[in-house]
């Protein structure tokens, strides 16, 4: 089966070569292709109509190849993964090890209370913004599954809100509480909201990561009181692949020019301030930055299975996050990607007044 | 911690369900909520021929010409420089003018105007690109 897969791997990569690409070379050079493979385009790539006029059609070329090179490589990976996985017990021991090594349950208890939390810190201000984005309702373009729903109303939010506020209270009360599930769907749903005007906010992208995979952890386990291990640890995944795959899109986009000087000179541009214009007198320090970030971002995976790494990674990403709140003014100083930070903490680090010890279990 | 099979089983799901969410809108280039594509600040800053923009706007109350912050009408400056880019590459400035103009109907005569500058060049050329006259 796998040998059919890489066989299969190989076939497609050709055929794209050449059957597919000459098809997509017509696309961009504006000649006649079947209408299935322009809908197709728009659908997957909808900001191909705003970033037509900002690049070369040589640049969406390369940004087809990257796609099917993508596809690619993460087959080609999962097929070797599989490989090793089937016929070597020292990975199958090793993968064991990683999703299920003891963890305290007091630190996971820890955990899932602090960044429930993080809903109050992060959310206790939505229920004025719920009126102010109904404004915006001439701006509203709901995305994904928004799409079937009519724009909800301020009552409908605030309700979610109040449902939202009433789970996570729950959960930090007593973290193996189901209502760990509504807290969190309640707070994807509000939080897309937001994102149906025409803007994607990033800003809670890994913090929705780990609420999604949270609750999973008090479902079938062998011991009431007790959470799994596994969701914790896939949501540390979840967090530094984010990192890694934005460092990855750099590299693969822009390539060695994400580096120059002037592409952060123009993103400061973009985003004004008046840091980011002093900033901008300093070209060397720019590239300085630039070469900083995207090292941060490729290295950032190591916090897994390195933890003398652990304090200098999420020190520069502390950093990292006010830089550009500071430079750029995106986000605020208290980034919710920093808050999921504490999943990679090896002790609590706050009072115990603050965060209880919680029931012991066997 | 010993699991069941139903547990393992589980876990296996949603472990293959997290990375389909991961890796699907990075080999797509799309976002696909709540999963998301990572790609922030990734794409150059400017073109080939090194050129960037931005874009702000200008009205009239009882005949003093003001600038647009969007803050005043609660909206974020990053949320307004994304629908005003794309409602310019759509060609609809026009309606995103008329869009603003209603919710504050007092205003007049809104004109959106794009900034263009060359990476590194502390020059900027302004260009009107649409105006709305009519109340």
């Amino acid at each position: 089966m796998l040998a059919l897969s890489a066989f299969l791997l190989v076939f497609g990569g050709f055929y794209y070569l050449y059957s597919f690409r000459p098809i997509v070379v017509s696309f961009l050079e504006g000649s006649a292709v079947p209408t299935w493979f322009s809908d197709t385009v728009h659908q997957l790539y909808p900001r191909f109509l705003v970033e037509r006029h900002r690049f070369e059609p040589a640049f969406f070329l390369q940004k087809a190849d990257m796609l099917v090179g993508r596809a690619w490589a993460i087959m080609s990976l999962l097929i070797a993964f599989l490989m090793a996985y089937q016929y070597f017990e020292k990975v199958r021991n090793k993968c064991e090890q990683f999703w299920e090594g003891e963890e305290p349950s007091t630190q996971a208890y820890f955990y899932t209370r602090f960044i429930y939390a993080g809903i109050f810190v992060f959310t206790y201000d939505w229920l004025a913004d719920f009126e102010v984005w109904h404004r915006f309702a001439a701006f509203y373009r709901p995305h994904s599954f928004y799409q079937w729903f009519p724009l909800p109303s301020v009552a409908v939010l605030q309700a979610i809100w109040v449902i939202m506020l009433l789970s996570a209270g729950t959960v930090v009360w007593r973290p193996n509480s189901r209502f760990a599930f509504l807290a969190s769907i309640s707070f994807l749903f509000l939080h897309g909201f937001f994102n149906g005007f025409e803007k994607t906010d990033h800003g809670f992208a890994t913090l929705g990561f780990v609420l999604l995979l949270l609750p999973f952890s008090s479902l079938m386990v062998p011991q009431k009181g007790q959470l799994l291990r596994w969701p914790f640890q896939l949501a540390r995944v979840m967090v530094a692949a984010a990192y890694f795959l934005s460092g990855i899109e750099k590299l693969t986009i822009a390539g060695f020019k994400w580096l120059s000087p002037l592409n952060l000179h123009a993103h400061l541009l973009q985003h004004p301030t008046h840091l980011g214009a002093l900033l901008s007198a300093y070209p060397a320090l720019l590239f300085v930055g630039s070469l900083l970030i995207l090292s941060w971002q490729l290295v950032f995976p190591l916090i897994l299975f390195k933890e003398k790494w652990i304090v200098p990674l999420l020190c520069i990403g502390v950093a990292f996050h006010m830089a550009t709140w500071v430079l750029m003014d995106v986000g605020t100083w208290l980034s919710p990607w920093v808050w999921v930070y504490v999943l990679f903490l090896k002790q609590n680090p706050f009072p115990k007044a603050l965060f209880p010890k919680a029931i012991q279990t066997k | 911690m010993i699991l069941t099979e139903r547990s393992k089983a589980l876990k296996r799901t949603v472990i293959a369900m997290a990375f389909a969410g991961l890796l699907v809108p990075f080999v797509s280039f799309k976002d696909i909520y709540p999963f998301y594509r990572f790609g922030m600040f990734a794409e150059p800053a400017y073109g080939s021929d090194r050129k960037s923009e931005v874009f702000f706007a200008r009205y009239q109350v009882n005949g003093t010409k003001l600038t647009l912050d969007p803050q005043t009408f609660g909206m974020p400056d990053s949320q307004w420089q994304a629908l005003s880019r794309n409602y310019f590459y759509r060609g609809e400035g026009k309606m995103l003018l008329q869009n603003f103009q209603q919710l504050q109907p007092e205003t007049t005569h809104w004109e959106l105007l794009q900034v263009s500058f060359r990476a590194g060049l502390p020059s900027a050329d302004t260009v009107l690109v649409v105006s709305l006259t009519s109340k």
